[in-house]
């Protein structure tokens, strides 16, 4: 089967956990929904296309920042925060009673490398590779000021493996593959959504967040390179 | 009905571990009767709990909480070092100021709540204690003093104004029996109010998911609702599906109501906001724009399954004071910590109450690391980097929540392992405690060097603290780059400590005076703070000029890095600059 092997890299990210209102924590690599939500946007996708990922990639340090963040206190606001700090002669201001801010810490992944295969229908995939190609605008993922320079865009071929072979990455590897044995950090990460209620009820994937240097589990496949791929469906 | 609590993210488990640690606790002291002992059970998925046992929890809850914190103990621990000090005579004056303070204070609180003629008569005799040889008197007074505050209901009163406040509000705010108006309350009021807030929602709620399941028609639907009828969630539910059959009830159960986000296949009335778990969550009317599509009604949909385990969360955590900042700077702030590991319930439970021993122990955060790494019987070494640390204080009024995530990379892991024990030379503790901090949290400690370095020069400490961290932080970067054998390295490290200490005798010898080494070392800091190499090595050919003696080749690493860091070599020979009685501390380091 072909996929589409991209490799990122981010100098700051931060993949936020659904419940992190208050400290903006990160997930260590970006979940599946983020990767899926990134993809859509470059293709300009109003509705969702099959797909199977594997998500895998390293960060040097976790940083902490510290950030003005704007609360809205009502849904119909007469003025919308534009930050124009640092613009000459320009005034700004908005109704406190609307807007308040408050700082907050946000937690941040430094030097992000990002390995990430895509397995669609080959017209899907040489769709994004298009746009990839003549995008109008930067890339990002996770927040829209993380920016992600594409180091590498391939189809591959990827196959299942059969020999042995230690991971070059960390790596999300869906729990249905890890045995007992291989210890990792549990996460359910977020997939797609259907809407109910008017908010979005997720289907989850169980993952484990396995390190870098550990045996391969079985089960799962390699590309032409080498490199190790762990699709998450 | 038996129920099944998977461990999920960080908060929920510190809730599994509180809720575990509480049922455990009322097993222990008769709280929760025999005929529950199987109520709450360990699976390696999380936690089995028997509905049943419920209306239990809340007195075991608050019984436990009283233990814990309670005031009475606290204050006859402090008496009691207080009487240990106030017989010697020398001692009379200070202490009997602090203990006077101390029973006034709480004996006040006490008379707020509860008439008692004899503390009053009490405060009023103390303020006659003045003289040494009032001593006899003065401990007959505490050990009344320490009767009345053991009165149960005065010890009941006190700790639940004490743990309220301090500990629950930063994790709640303000719900339920945290509000300011339940103050007046008192023990059964608020296992009452514990009950009615958190309890009877769980109940209702999971006889609903039964209902949902087994009604057979739309008047069974109805008449449940309308026996629960004093029940919010159920109110509007009434008026929506009155007029549906039961297969159009299901069904507008099923796209309607919200499943939790925590525990996926309960029905969700709730919401994830300040209110249910204050540390990361928002308050869902003044932050729209953290919701998707503005949604203000439930954002985050919780079930009161998951609001009752999250209540436990401060039971999960340790809680321990901490200092932050440095000297003038510094405040105490109280965090919650919590040890999280990819492994069975059993194991994380363990790994946290061994965490919270320690702490009890006043351990400082290293040795906790290291022991529990090595706590950790035979697991491979790839186990070790997945223990990680959460640590956070959270302030309910300013909002504002700091945490820690302390992931433990492997070659931390190690470096633990072999060497944690050398940072006890680090003293002041603080000093310690921040070296670690920061090297948990990938951090350079470079920083909490300079800062070391500088109260070493300014209070003319000189013990071998410096060394070691100097020593330690470049260890901890040759592990880093994957080097094993620390022998070389430290061999150059020491080398240049030791010019240091040459160069201070020799300052010594020619000007017999502190004062000069004491500026140079000033001077240089400041270079090697910021980072100014060229301003360094002016100022040491100056001083080894002066001093007429030839300079070593190591020091031009401060300009080429090939072997030590700059910030490794000026600190080192710095720390050499500032040391006079050296001799034995090294012996037994090196030992």
């Amino acid at each position: 089967m072909k996929a589409l092997r991209l490799k990122l890299f981010q100098e700051t990210a931060c993949y936020k956990k659904p419940f992190a209102s208050k400290v903006a924590e990160t997930y260590p690599l970006p979940p599946y929904s983020t990767v899926k939500g990134m993809i859509h946007a470059l293709l300009n996708a109003d509705q969702f296309i099959p797909m199977r990922l594997s998500v895998q990639g390293t960060y040097e340090e976790k940083l902490l920042d510290y950030q003005r963040y704007y609360f809205f206190k009502k849904k119909e606001l007469s003025s919308f925060p534009l930050v124009l700090d640092g613009l000459a002669r320009m005034e700004f201001s908005y109704d406190k009673n609307e807007i308040t801010t408050m700082p907050m810490y946000t937690h941040l992944l430094h030097n992000v490398h990002l390995l990430i295969h895509i397995e669609a229908e080959q017209h899907i995939l040489k769709q994004i590779i298009h746009a990839i190609e003549y995008s109008m605008t930067h890339y990002s993922l996770g927040r829209w000021e993380d920016l992600v320079r594409i180091d590498e865009y391939k189809l591959v071929d990827v196959q299942e493996l059969k020999e042995e072979k230690t991971l070059q990455w960390n790596a999300y590897i869906p729990s249905n593959l890890l045995d007992r044995e291989t210890k990792s950090i549990p996460y359910q990460l977020n997939w797609k959504y259907e809407i109910v209620n008017g908010i979005r009820q997720w289907e989850k994937i169980n993952v484990g967040y396995v390190q870098k240097e550990i045996e391969a589990p079985e089960g799962v496949w390699i590309d032409e390179d080498g490199e190790l791929v762990f699709y998450h469906l | 009905m038996k129920v099944k609590l998977h461990m999920g993210e960080w908060m929920i488990n510190m809730g599994l571990v509180g809720l575990y640690r509480v049922f455990e606790y009322g097993r222990k002291n008769g709280i929760i009767s025999d005929e529950y002992k199987d109520s709450v059970t360990v699976k390696p998925w999380g936690i089995e709990l028997d509905t049943d046992v419920l209306p239990q929890l809340p007195k075991a809850y608050f019984l436990y909480l009283l233990e814990e914190y309670s005031v009475a103990r606290r204050e006859c621990e402090r008496l009691d070092s207080y009487i240990e000090q106030v017989k010697k005579e020398e001692n009379f004056k200070n202490v009997v100021s602090s203990i006077k303070k101390s029973i006034n204070d709480t004996g006040k609180k006490v008379l707020k709540y509860f008439p008692y003629p004899s503390l009053e008569d009490v405060l009023e005799k103390l303020k006659d204690v003045k003289k040494a040889e009032h001593v006899s008197q003065l401990i007959g007074y505490i050990n009344e003093f320490k009767t009345i505050i053991n009165d149960q209901k005065v010890n009941e009163k006190l700790t639940l104004n004490y743990f309220k406040p301090a500990i629950l509000r930063s994790f709640f705010g303000q719900v339920s029996f945290l509000n300011v108006a339940k103050n007046n309350l008192d023990f059964d009021g608020h296992i009452e109010e514990f009950y009615k807030s958190y309890i009877v929602p769980v109940l209702n709620d999971l006889i609903f998911e039964q209902a949902i399941e087994t009604s057979r028609s739309s008047e069974e639907m109805n008449a449940f609702l309308e026996t629960h009828n004093d029940y919010q969630p159920f109110k509007q539910l009434k008026r929506e599906v009155r007029k549906k059959t039961i297969e159009e009830i299901r069904e507008y159960v099923r796209t309607n109501i919200n499943k939790c986000l925590l525990f996926n296949e309960r029905v969700a009335f709730y919401n994830f906001e300040e209110m249910v778990f204050s540390p990361i969550g928002v308050a869902k009317d003044n932050a729209f724009n953290f919701s998707w599509h503005f949604d203000s009604q439930q954002p985050k949909p919780l079930s009161s399954l998951a609001k009752l385990v999250l209540l436990f969360a401060p039971i999960g955590s340790t809680i321990y004071y901490k200092s932050e900042g440095i000297n003038e700077q510094t405040e105490r702030r109280l965090y919650a910590g919590f040890v999280q590991t990819d492994a069975t319930f059993a194991e994380i439970l363990q790994k946290n109450n061994h965490f919270s021993q320690l702490k009890k122990k006043r351990e400082p955060f290293n040795k906790i690391v290291s022991q529990l790494v090595q706590s950790v019987k035979k697991e491979s070494e790839y186990t070790v980097d997945h223990l990680f640390f959460l640590e956070f204080f959270s302030d309910y009024d300013s909002k504002k929540t700091h945490l820690h995530y302390y992931h433990l990379p492997m070659y931390l892991a190690h470096y633990f392992k072999q060497h944690a024990d050398k940072l006890d030379y680090i003293k002041p503790y603080d000093y310690r405690e921040q070296f670690v901090q920061y090297v948990l949290r990938g951090a350079d400690p470079v920083y909490v060097i300079y800062n070391y370095l500088r109260d070493c020069i300014k209070n003319e400490r000189s013990t071998i603290g410096p060394y070691i961290a100097v020593q330690e932080r470049h260890r901890i970067l040759q592990f880093k780059k994957g080097v094993r054998d620390m022998s070389t390295t430290d061999k150059r490290v020491s080398a240049l400590f030791m010019q240091g200490r040459e160069i201070r005798e020799a300052i010594i010898r020619s000007s017999s005076s502190e004062k000069k080494v004491t500026s140079i070392a000033y001077r240089l800091l400041n270079a090697a703070k910021a980072g100014n190499r060229k301003n360094f090595m002016d100022t040491l050919l100056r001083i080894y000029m002066s001093a007429d003696r030839p300079i070593s080749p190591i020091f031009l690493n401060a300009l080429h890095e090939r072997d030590l860091d700059f910030a490794t070599v000026a600190n080192a020979f710095i720390a050499g600059l500032l040391a006079n009685q050296y001799k034995e501390e090294q012996e037994e380091v090196q030992a």
